[in-house]
């Protein structure tokens, strides 16, 4: 029993703060949403590819660094504080994690392309139209990274395929989505080429386990923007003054302040809980716990942190309505809370289903 | 990190458990899950037999260094024995004021002669103690005693009231702040002392709480006396000393505490499956919140305890007392939400008469060991470093 970081974990996410930091003093994710289409080239090539970050979790075999979700949580705390922009979550969570769980020779090798960060990945269920035999006709809603990722993983019922996005036959209509910092795209199949991944009736258990062990990810980024946003909150308070003394020292302002804190370091133990457990057999109690906290929990303190900065908390110069929008996106990703304690309630003994 | 227990740790569990198994039967049959908050005037004899019990087979003082009769067991070890022992179904504790707060406090402060004297008696779970630190104008701003004790012919001597203490009423032993400066305020002029509760000079009132039943008291001293060694440290060290023993508060018990909130839940799910509330989706959410904020309170207390190398209490053990205080209160407001119209009939059942008194009773949870606008002030000024409130001069 040891709660604690290992060293390796701990420089993991030393390395990733430190680019991180150092992304965000050059512009980080203003640069970014400020230009008229997210551009991910540069940041992706020093952080996923030079910095190796694109293969965290993928197995050594497939040319990744083969690191445990605890390692992956604590890189996603480090991208949540700054609202990163980058191919990260779609390419190597969402669809690494589909691909890992998967698993078998062709899904290898797509995993061998997304650890080495040269292909992107994302992922998505049609929500009309059909596959068959080599090929997609279909719509695709709200896909995460759906207009620059190169390769879409399809899910259905009991397959997956693979559509390269350049080729002819996906249409793709990029619209502007209110969390500038996570884009989405519609994506429209019309006989593309589909390669076929795997199939079998098992499968849909198979997304389920990769959809949780995503949403430990997607957890921890929450509870670091919900860090963020604390930490910021006190800074204000700690140099803006009203009548004559620091807001800081209001008590108002400081218990909401001890408010959010115990939401964010309640947030932290769900996730690194949750990243510690994620291939037990405790992984879906795990990741509704985080995933419901967390989202909670940031949307929470995204709010106090507008807030507690008053007037400036409301304005686009200030970054608070950034990790607002983000926290609400969040939330309807990957199961919304509520979904999420629906299904914990039949982890724990609780009888039938909700009325 | 690693959240498994080591196989050591586990054949330690075992034999946790196998020893309850075996000894919580007989006449310790009827203490089961008794005594808890809410409960805690039940079986005051059988449970202090019940310590002597514990204290013969050397549960008590697990974490003790081996010279003072412990067994110097780590936080781990500490935590499996209270997991087990809530699991149990273990009576409430009578001499934990004893075991957890005087003897750290006497191990680290103490004299020789004040070990040799007091920390064998706890062990054996034959001697009790309760803490007078409260009084009606010195609660959260504890600083502001007003209690006076003076030296006086080889005793101290003291007068004054204390109030809201715990087991007063079956105590042998009080431990005491009181102003031995005339004249002093707030942190200066306190001292510390062990007093004896049978004597003429003082006087046990017990309070009845909103649960019916009485767990705290009034405490009157009138010229109650004490020898001159019973002082803990020096004259004018006594909030030192008082700081000292909140501090070992949070241990290893209140890692063992959650076992006891989980079998509350259990309950709770149990009574929701029978009735049908668990069919409302509305309940169904708040019961899984209820799980998963528990889970993170168990993972938020290893976190504190995976730094126990540290020499400062990480950021996260600030938060565990307003988070548990504030989940229980909510866990009671669930308890009659699920039990609908059975909530008003008054220890209808044994489970029903359980879940009544958790309601009721964790209303002080969020009150007492530092209210939750106490805590807020901790946490906003020693983990987030924000401006101290601003304090009187009479008081700390």
């Amino acid at each position: 029993m040891d709660a604690s970081f290992t060293e390796d974990q701990e420089m993991i996410r030393e390395a990733a703060a430190t680019y991180l930091r150092d992304w965000s003093d050059r512009g980080g994710f203003r640069k970014q949403v400020d230009a008229s289409a997210l551009d991910y080239g540069s940041v992706w090539q020093e952080f996923g590819i030079e910095l190796g970050f694109a293969g965290l979790t993928i197995p050594e075999v497939q040319g990744g660094s083969g690191l445990g979700d605890l390692a992956r949580a604590l890189v996603m705390e480090e991208m949540g504080r700054v609202l990163f922009t980058s191919p990260y979550f779609a390419s190597c969570v969402l669809a690494g994690d589909v691909l890992a769980a998967v698993g078998g020779s062709d899904a290898e090798g797509l995993l061998a392309k997304i650890a080495s960060g040269e292909r992107t990945a994302t992922v998505c269920s049609l929500t009309s139209g059909s596959v068959r035999s080599g090929e997609i006709t279909g719509v695709a809603r709200n896909v995460v990274d759906g207009g620059t990722a190169d390769l879409i993983l399809v899910i259905g019922g009991d397959s997956l395929h693979m559509v390269d996005a350049s080729k002819a036959g996906v249409i793709r209509s990029v619209f502007r989505t209110m969390d500038l910092t996570r884009p989405q795209a519609d994506i429209k199949f019309a006989a593309a080429p589909a390669e076929l991944v795997a199939s079998g009736a098992g499968l849909s258990e198979v997304y389920a386990l990769s959809e949780a062990r995503s949403a430990i990810a997607l957890a921890a980024e929450q509870a670091g923007g919900a860090g963020a946003m604390l930490d910021a909150t006190v800074a204000y308070a700690l140099e803006r003054k009203q009548f004559g003394r620091l807001i800081g020292s209001f008590q108002a302002v400081k218990h909401r302040s001890a408010d959010m804190m115990v939401l964010v370091e309640a947030a932290r133990s769900a996730a690194y809980q949750a990243a510690a457990l994620a291939h037990g057999p405790e992984l879906f109690a795990q990741a509704a716990i985080a995933k419901s906290e967390c989202s909670d929990a940031y949307f929470a303190v995204a709010g106090h942190a507008i807030q507690m900065h008053g007037g400036v908390g409301v304005t686009w110069e200030y970054d608070m309505h950034f990790h607002f929008k983000r926290a609400r996106a969040g939330m309807g990703l990957l199961g919304s809370p509520e979904v999420w304690r629906e299904r914990l309630a039949g982890c724990i003994g609780l009888e039938g289903t909700a009325a | 990190m690693n959240l498994d227990f080591t196989p050591e740790d586990e054949a330690f569990r075992a034999e946790v458990a196998g020893w309850l198994a075996a000894n919580l039967v007989g006449e310790f049959e009827q203490l089961k899950f008794r005594g808890g908050p809410g409960d805690e005037d039940a079986f005051p004899e059988e449970r202090k037999a019940w310590e002597r019990r514990l204290g013969e087979a050397g549960w008590i003082g697990l974490g003790w260094p081996e010279a003072h009769g412990g067994r110097n067991l780590p936080l781990v070890r500490q935590m499996i024995f209270n997991e087990e022992y809530a699991r149990a179904g273990g009576p409430g504790r009578a001499g934990h004021i004893g075991e957890t707060l005087v003897a750290p406090t006497l191990i680290a402060l103490g004299t020789d002669a004040q070990k040799t004297r007091f920390l064998p008696d706890i062990r054996s779970g034959t001697e009790y103690w309760c803490q007078g630190y409260s009084e009606p104008n010195a609660g959260s701003d504890l600083a502001n005693v007003a209690t006076k004790a003076r030296l006086e012919g080889g005793k101290w001597v003291l007068n004054g009231q204390k109030v809201w203490t715990s087991l007063a009423h079956e105590a042998d032993w009080a431990f005491v702040i009181a102003r031995s400066e005339p004249g002093s305020v707030g942190r200066e002029g306190l001292v510390y002392l062990l007093v004896p509760m049978d004597q003429p000079g003082v006087t046990v009132r017990p309070i009845v709480q909103m649960t019916g039943s009485s767990e705290f008291n009034e405490v009157y001293f009138d010229e109650a006396v004490t020898d001159a060694e019973n002082i803990v440290g020096a004259p004018g060290d006594g909030w030192k000393v008082a700081m000292a023993t909140l501090s070992f508060e949070r241990g290893a018990s209140t890692l063992g505490q959650q076992m006891q909130f989980r079998n509350e839940l259990a309950m709770i799910i149990d009574v929701a499956n029978r009735n049908g509330a668990g069919r409302n989706p509305a309940i169904r959410q708040r019961i899984a919140k209820a799980w998963a904020q528990l889970a993170i309170m168990r993972m938020n207390a290893l976190r504190t305890l995976g730094d126990s190398t540290a020499t400062t209490l990480g950021r996260e053990g600030y938060i565990s007392k307003i988070y548990w205080a504030t989940w229980h209160r909510n866990l009671g407001e669930l308890a009659m939400d699920v039990l609908g119209e059975d909530a008003e009939r008054w220890e209808a059942d044994p489970v029903t008469s359980r879940l009544q008194k958790l309601f009721l009773f964790s209303r002080a949870d969020t009150i007492y060991a530092g209210t939750n606008q106490i805590q807020r002030n901790i946490i906003a000024e020693r983990a987030l470093g924000m401006p101290r409130e601003a304090r009187e001069k009479t008081s700390g």
